[in-house]
């Protein structure tokens, strides 16, 4: 019998802008111990179709219009309240996406995992806590640990937290809502890995949602691919990566950076998600689809199998399709000015930092966020720094840029010593090294316009002579990023994520920088407009030889756009070299571990995981030593007292280790 | 904890000393002049004035009465005398401090043990006609001024149906008006905090995990929003401590209750300081003590605020192993 057959689910939201048709028509199901994958983009419904099969769906606004979701044979659709309650934790539980925020702040962790069999299975409250020790201990914490408070983990830990708590029932069914996508790459490792053989031990289903087709690839035996509220394309592993249908399957695996290939440029699917509550006509994908033909606008698809159980929501065949794939990208036309033209031609060592040292005084002690880090960038190049969170990376960007003042070393720009500047001549050197921020959302301010936003640089270093030169040059820099002018007196929230970030790199190019500190440009972004912004970037370092640092925990996206790479390990840099060197020859056991953490979204790469355990070491006082002393296979008491220096194992490739030749038979 | 207490109680000497200077300076430099209201009438010579003048102390230079009255608070937690009645501060504050005391926090009390439970029915019903009632009402109660309902509760409770007496304080019966009137603001304060605080708690996701975990909509409220919501509401309360005892000069006298509220009227009619004084600071103390009282519970509600407090031993146990390992 199917654990879950969901039939023509259709949820709406009643908003005050109209009905938002947030699931059309969703049918799937899911047998004993399968895992589907159900992959999407911001809005394609993924979370409401989740919350609809909970009955979780806030009413008001929220409404399962009809359909059927059937549990094990029982109509959930029908269930009175009571039996739903029974059900979910019991029958159903669900793994939500951020860890941080899906554990209640107030309550032990050894509270929120006992309440559970509290809840369901008549255990008396002291059973329950024994039940729950047990608990954290199978998903790797200790046990006692239960009287501790969610703050007082980490991100990784308290997603484990969370497995725990929807595991504890041994459930019929998981939902697991994103799982990963908040975790460092390495944590996210190491919970798939338990996620997935603490399913196969208890023979649970999992629904799992998720954007990352990394992910999809590792963990999945089916997909289900939504768009617009439906699904376009459903089928087994084997038919979605390697018989792709639909358009907009193809469009994701096009707009993915890759590990283990160079690609000058991504294909994203241009344009955006259609406004939920106004769908086009005929098939919603047929705007943004390449291969759009004039019945698409009339007729909407239905799912058609294409053989095999391998459904497909298009009106073609892949084969139909076939060659008339016509580029529609955005142009992006780069406005090249004289100076910048310029400076084109130069080239050599734009940018040095020399034993770079930031410290931060807290309760706790010295907090060693940037420790004793030199390297150079050449004029014209990316140099992506890599790592986890709380690495250093952000405030190594700062430092240079001088938002965190140096604690010692220096940063040379132009072979001009520019760690202390102050007031005027700051704000000189300010116009040639500029900052493109993470979070699009948080770093405009919600009350200035598009206009202002862009203008602000101009005007505080009275760049431009008066108001008809100002408005002149921020149009030119919208059309520079690919903005349309109709935009100019929208406010930020009006705007998408990707539209957000183009006023952040329109800033950031005001006032015609050399160089510029990426930080995390694109993580907050959907793969399709990722790939926007990231050819943007490109294009715009063609055109006007910029440098760039950029700062990103993606490997397959530092790959994709750096020249250089740093990769660094709580304040310290632990290895770095050219691009694809770096792939092709990692040589740190961190970089290794690392690397082989990274979920690739393909199904033909046999792969070899090296999990690394434990978490990072804490930068607050750190003992002398290396720091990667605590999770590397290889560490040895040397490691564990000498903090290794960087040397040149190989031409242009830097390590800082002590066994580097050793570990790779050099 | 007992050494964050210890280090609250040092820092509120600063504040009450700063308290003292400021009010001092305030009623001394404000028009009226207390040798007048003692001497009690217009028709007075000049000897008769400076001799008054002496006796209040009040011929010497301001900085100096302002030193030697801190020096005597300091001290020997001397007060004073007061001018009207020549009667130490200490012994007339004694009297009728513990009146007020009690009125303030009974009806703090009230204030929250009505104000929180309605605001949480207000918000889990949200957009219902009996959350916009509530709504509606606490926003006419807060926007009432404090003297206006007290009088017309006389006019009904008192004069109109006779049911409650109409001033001073002998039976329960006389608690009744003073506590509901003193609370009403607090309360409607309180009731639109709680909810709000309350809908902002409803919608994080721990709350839908708690739901996905299928507990009773009634353990999911009281168990896991209920304390998450309480933690700003605490702030507003210990906030509200002043306003209660501010107000309770007003309800003080409109019930003519012999509480410390009527002493303040009446000292500042007749510019009598050392009572004025007397009165701001145990007032101060007594605010000074809720907010640590406050910054205490928040501590118990608040994990992560606790472990602040405890942080400091934390942190020497931790650092012992390093110690070890250095040696």
């Amino acid at each position: 019998m199917k654990v879950l057959e969901i039939k023509d689910l259709v949820i709406e939201y009643k908003t005050m802008d109209g009905t938002v048709h947030a699931v059309n028509n969703i049918s799937l199901d899911l047998g004993e111990g399968e895992t589907l994958g159900l992959v999407g983009e911001t809005g394609a419904g993924k979370t409401t179709t989740a919350l609809g099969v909970l009955r979780l769906i806030p009413d008001p606004p929220g409404i399962i219009k009809q359909g059927s979701i059937l549990l094990k044979g029982k109509d959930v659709m029908q269930m009175s309240q009571e039996e739903l309650r029974a059900m979910r934790g019991d029958e159903i539980s669900m793994i939500f996406q951020d860890p941080m925020t899906a554990l209640n702040p107030v309550l032990t962790v050894g509270e929120q995992i006992a309440e559970i069999y509290f809840l369901h299975n008549d255990c008396s409250q002291a059973e329950s806590r024994q039940k729950a020790r047990e608990m954290l201990e199978m998903v790797g914490i200790p046990g006692e640990r239960a009287d501790e408070y969610p703050h007082q983990f980490s991100g990784g830990m308290k997603q484990r937290v969370v497995i725990a708590i929807a595991l504890a029932c041994q459930p019929s069914l998981i939902i697991a809502d994103e799982p990963t996508t908040a975790l460092d790459v390495t944590i996210q490792a190491q919970v798939l890995d338990m996620m997935k053989s603490l399913k196969d031990r208890l023979e649970t289903s999992m629904l799992l949602i998720t954007h990352d087709l990394g992910v999809v690839a590792e963990v999945c035996d089916k997909v289900a691919i939504m768009y617009a509220g439906e699904i376009v394309e459903y089928g087994t592993l084997e038919h979605i990566f390697n018989n792709t249908q639909h358009p907009y399957t193809m469009g994701l695996f096009n707009s993915l950076p890759s590990l283990d290939k160079d690609a000058d440029r991504l294909q994203p699917i241009h344009g955006l998600m259609p406004d939920p509550t106004d769908l086009p006509s005929g098939c919603p994908f047929h705007p943004r689809c390449p291969y759009a033909r004039s019945e698409c606008a009339e007729t909407h698809p239905e799912l058609r199998d294409m053989g095999d159980g391998h459904m497909s929501r298009c009106l073609f065949t892949s084969a139909e399709l076939g060659e008339e794939h016509e580029t529609q990208e955005e142009a992006v036309t780069v406005t090249v000015s004289e100076p910048a033209g310029k400076a084109a031609q130069a080239s050599g060592v734009l940018l040095e930092a020399k034993n770079l040292k930031k410290y931060f005084q807290t309760k706790g002690g010295l907090l060693h966020a940037v420790d004793d880090i030199s390297f150079t960038i050449d004029r014209g190049k990316t140099l992506g720094v890599v790592g986890e969170s709380g690495c250093g990376k952000s405030t190594l960007g700062r430092a240079l840029i001088g938002l965190n003042e140096a604690t010692d070393g220096q940063v040379l720009f132009e072979g001009k010593d520019v760690t202390h500047l102050k007031g005027k001549e700051r704000r000189k050197f300010l116009t040639d090294m500029q900052m493109i921020f993470q979070d699009p959302f948080s770093s405009l301010d919600p009350r200035k316009t598009v206009f202002e936003q862009i203008a602000a640089p101009l005007k505080i270093n009275k760049v431009c002579k008066n108001k008809r030169e100002l408005e002149k040059r921020v149009a030119e820099l919208m059309d520079t990023v690919g903005l349309a002018r109709r935009l100019t007196y929208s406010y930020p929230h009006e705007l998408d994520g990707g539209r957000r970030q183009r006023i952040g790199v329109a800033r950031a190019l005001a006032l015609e920088p050399k160089f510029i500190v990426c930080d995390e440009p694109v993580s907050a972004l959907d793969v399709s407009i990722q790939a926007q912004v990231l050819n943007l970037l490109q294009d715009l370092q063609a055109a006007k030889n910029l440098t760039y640092i950029f700062i990103t925990h993606d490997l397959s996206v530092v790959r994709h756009i750096s020249d250089d790479i740093m990769v660094m390990y709580v304040g310290s840099m632990v290895e770095k070299c050219a691009s694809h060197e770096l792939f092709e020859y990692p040589l740190h056991p961190y970089t290794k571990g690392m690397l082989s953490a990274v979920p690739i979204p393909s199904i033909n790469v046999e792969k070899k995981r090296i999990i690394m355990q434990g978490e990072l070491t804490s930068p607050v006082n750190p003992k002398p030593g290396c720091r990667f002393a605590n999770r590397c296979p290889y560490a040895t008491d040397e490691c564990r007292s000498v903090q290794p220096v960087q040397e040149e194992v190989r031409p242009n490739h830097f390590v800082a280790c002590h066994h580097v030749r050793e570990i790779n038979g050099l | 904890m007992l050494k964050f207490i210890g280090r609250r109680l040092l820092v509120m000497i600063p504040v009450l000393l700063g308290v003292l200077i400021i009010v001092y300076a305030l009623s001394c430099f404000m028009p009226g002049d207390p040798v007048i209201n003692k001497l009690g009438t217009q028709n007075y010579t000049q000897e008769q004035y400076d001799a008054m003048e002496q006796q209040l102390g009040l011929d010497r230079p301001f900085v100096i009465r302002l030193g030697s009255y801190l020096w005597g608070v300091v001290t020997r937690l001397d007060l004073g005398e007061s001018y009207a009645t020549s009667r130490p501060v200490t012994e007339s504050l004694a009297q009728r401090v513990g009146v007020s005391i009690k009125l303030g926090l009974m009806s703090l009390c009230l204030a929250a043990l009505l104000g929180i439970p309605i605001g949480i029915f207000s918000a889990v019903k949200q957009n219902t006609i009996p959350d916009y009632t509530i709504t509606t009402l606490s926003i006419i109660l807060a926007s009432l001024p404090g003297f206006w309902l007290a009088m017309e509760a006389i006019l009904i409770f008192s004069a109109k149906l006779r049911i409650l007496p109409a001033s001073g304080l002998t039976s329960w019966k006389h608690y009744i008006m003073p506590v509901a009137c003193a609370s009403m603001m607090t309360l409607a304060s309180l009731v639109r905090m709680t909810r709000s605080s309350m809908l902002e708690v409803i919608r994080q996701d721990y709350i839908r995990t708690a739901r996905s975990k299928g507990m009773k909509e009634r353990r999911v409220i009281f168990k896991h929003a209920l304390k998450n919501a309480l933690i700003p509401v605490i702030t507003v309360l210990g906030n509200q401590v002043g306003m209660v005892v501010g107000g309770s000069i007003i309800i003080e006298t409109i019930f003519n209750i012999p509480g410390m509220g009527s002493l303040m009227l009446s000292a500042i009619n007749q510019r009598d300081y050392p009572v004025i004084m007397g009165v701001t600071l145990v007032t101060s103390v007594f605010v000074c003590i809720c907010n640590l009282v406050v910054d205490i519970v928040y501590s118990l509600v608040d994990p992560q605020i606790r472990s602040q407090f405890i942080s400091g031993k934390k942190r020497v146990k931790e650092s012992e192993p390093g110690k070890e390992a250095a040696a």
